[in-house]
């Protein structure tokens, strides 16, 4: 049944091929424009400044081809926790209540309701979807092996100050081929144990206690099954003569592209665009 | 003749449908089971196999086109209840470390009677009853770490986990792939005497062909999604098939009376065990 793929659905980390533009672009540039459309994300406050920018996140994921719809279904099984958050954020949000323009909407007792704890749950629910969407971007149009060689290089500097900048690339790649991995392998543990529950379904109280055990009974197999598999990828990386940064060439040698400037250029307009937007404030 | 355990008919199965990585598991699937029969299914890697299994017990249930009814009831309806059939259409999983639910064997074993409310001395004894149908001395193994156990013993636990719950059909996934071959035989044989003794309908999922040469009535042959063969196992296993066709291939016996008839040997090539393939030559040599 369609519940035991839902943990199949979590899109981020899983490459999509549709060929764009966008996949072909040099990683190493791709994940600079990640960082810095993160930062614009993260820095931007303002209503028409985080919809301006979630609209140009959602164009970029639009010209990636990567299917909108699909990418936003991953979101589903965090939206009570985001509810939940964006409600405390709105009732309990007291810094920033004395703005200049802010207005009190509501309030009684400890609760206090401003125009700017509002705006503060709206932004960050746009920030959120954005930050999803930026993800998804940067991992489904990238394989593992481009987004490995593109943290190397970056990090490269660093390792004269003594940073494994190779392992690191490597720990970051593994860490995010696993989750869809690991969610089949929730969903085949499922499936064994329904196959193996009979008793009728709980309800009220039972289920929930039920459901909050389930959660137990699905982590410990899901853990030897990760531990195993990772000492098998251990093994199997030794015994094709892994050994680290040193010395290591590569498959695909990574050169620069005039689209790549043309991209990098972009996002730094758009990160100057931001920076500005915060200084000359907007409604 | 009396409803079959299990009737699949023009069976579709698309996984995640409307995302990226949908696919279609299964495009039209015939199956049918009888009672007291043993069915092999058999087609290469990719072929659906494990899915039409999951379609037996409910746990995979038809979407849009396809009819699936198991011991009488349709598992595409509301009012289908599968848990019970779940009691009844016991699964056995291609890989038995995913199966197990509790830490220690005899917890494990006993997991299934429990929820049917047997305790004490009775589910003690139904636990006992199961291992040793499977042939794991009780009192050695029932206090074992079910994920420090072998491949082969944990594949015996799995099993004897099902059977506790005494179903009427068992549906083994390539429960014999990757053991060694005293382990395959001990399994092969639990397999004989339940069907012997119990009359249980057995599905065996395999692609070992002389696995499936020496123990089922009537093989099924699954290909890209689809029924492409059901018949007696002597009729698909024999030389009139074109199994490679299908990705597979013949028993190593019959593979063998096939060479030496390619060679010139005069020979009836319908061999699909090796004691008929040896009877085979001594007719074809003999003066």
């Amino acid at each position: 049944m369609a519940s035991y793929q839902a943990l199949r659905h979590v899109s981020i980390g899983q490459y999509i091929p549709t060929g764009s533009a966008i996949h072909r672009l040099d990683p190493r540039i791709k994940l600079v424009c990640f960082a810095l459309l993160m930062a614009c994300t993260v820095i931007i406050s303002s209503y028409s400044g985080s919809l301006a920018l979630l609209v140009l996140i959602t164009s970029a994921t639009l010209a990636a081809r990567l299917p909108l719809g699909y990418l936003l279904k991953s979101l589903r099984p965090a939206l009570p926790f985001i509810l939940v958050l964006s409600l405390l954020q709105l009732l309990f949000y007291t810094s920033g209540s004395g703005a200049p323009g802010a207005r009190v909407l509501f309030e009684r007792g400890v609760i206090t309701i401003t125009t700017a704890s509002v705006q503060a749950v709206v932004v960050a629910l746009i920030r959120f979807l954005g930050l999803l969407l930026l993800t998804s971007l940067l991992t489904n149009t990238t394989t593992t092996g481009d987004l490995t060689h593109g943290i190397e290089h970056l990090l490269r500097p660093l390792t004269r100050l003594g940073l494994p900048g190779h392992e690191l690339a490597l720990v970051c790649t593994i860490a995010l081929r696993f989750v869809p991995i690991l969610g089949e392998q929730a969903e085949a543990i499922l499936l064994a144990q329904a196959s193996r529950t009979i008793t009728p379904e709980p309800h009220g109280v039972r289920k929930l206690v039920d459901g909050a055990t389930r959660g137990a009974r699905l982590v410990v197999p899901l853990f030897v099954d990760a531990y195993r598999r990772s000492e098998e990828l251990v093994l199997a990386m030794q015994a094709r003569c892994y050994h680290g940064g040193r010395g290591r060439t590569q498959w695909r040698a990574l050169r620069l592209a005039p689209r790549d400037l043309v991209a990098l250029g972009l996002v730094i307009l758009i990160l100057v665009g931001t920076i500005l937007s915060r200084t000359i404030v907007l409604p | 003749m009396a409803e079959p355990l299990i009737a699949i008919t023009a069976l579709r199965h698309t996984y995640l449908p409307g995302t990226p990585m949908q696919t279609d598991a299964l495009r039209d699937v015939d199956f049918t089971l009888h009672a007291g029969e043993v069915v092999a299914l058999v087609g290469p890697s990719g072929a659906g196999k494990s899915t039409l299994a999951h379609h037996m017990n409910g746990l995979l249930r038809p979407a849009v086109t396809g009819r699936v009814r198991v011991l009488g009831q349709d598992t595409a309806s509301r009012s289908c209840d599968v848990r019970a059939l779940r009691r009844q259409v016991g699964l056995v999983f291609q890989h038995p470390h995913q199966q197990m639910l509790e830490q220690l064997v005899g917890d494990d074993i006993a997991y299934g009677p429990a929820q049917l409310g047997l305790d004490g001395a009775a589910l003690r004894e139904r636990v006992h009853e199961a291992m040793e149908a499977v042939g794991l001395p009780f009192e050695r193994y029932v206090d074992r770490q079910t994920f420090a156990l072998s491949g082969g013993e944990m594949r015996r636990v799995a099993l004897a986990g099902v059977l506790a719950l005494r179903p009427r059909v068992l549906v083994m996934d390539e429960a014999t792939t990757g053991l060694d071959p005293a382990g395959k035989e001990q399994v092969l044989q639990v397999v004989h005497r339940l069907h012997a003794e119990r009359g249980i309908g057995i599905v065996i999922i395999s692609n070992d062909m002389d696995e499936v040469a020496g123990i089922a009535d009537r093989v099924v042959v699954l290909f890209q999604g689809r029924t492409v063969a059901d018949g007696p196992t002597r009729e698909i296993l024999g030389p009139g098939l074109d199994l490679p066709a299908h990705g597979l291939l013949r028993p190593t016996a019959g593979q063998i009376v096939d060479r030496l008839a390619g060679g010139g040997l005069p020979i009836d090539r319908s061999a699909i065990t090796l004691a008929e393939a040896e009877e085979a030559v001594w007719q074809a040599i003999r003066p």
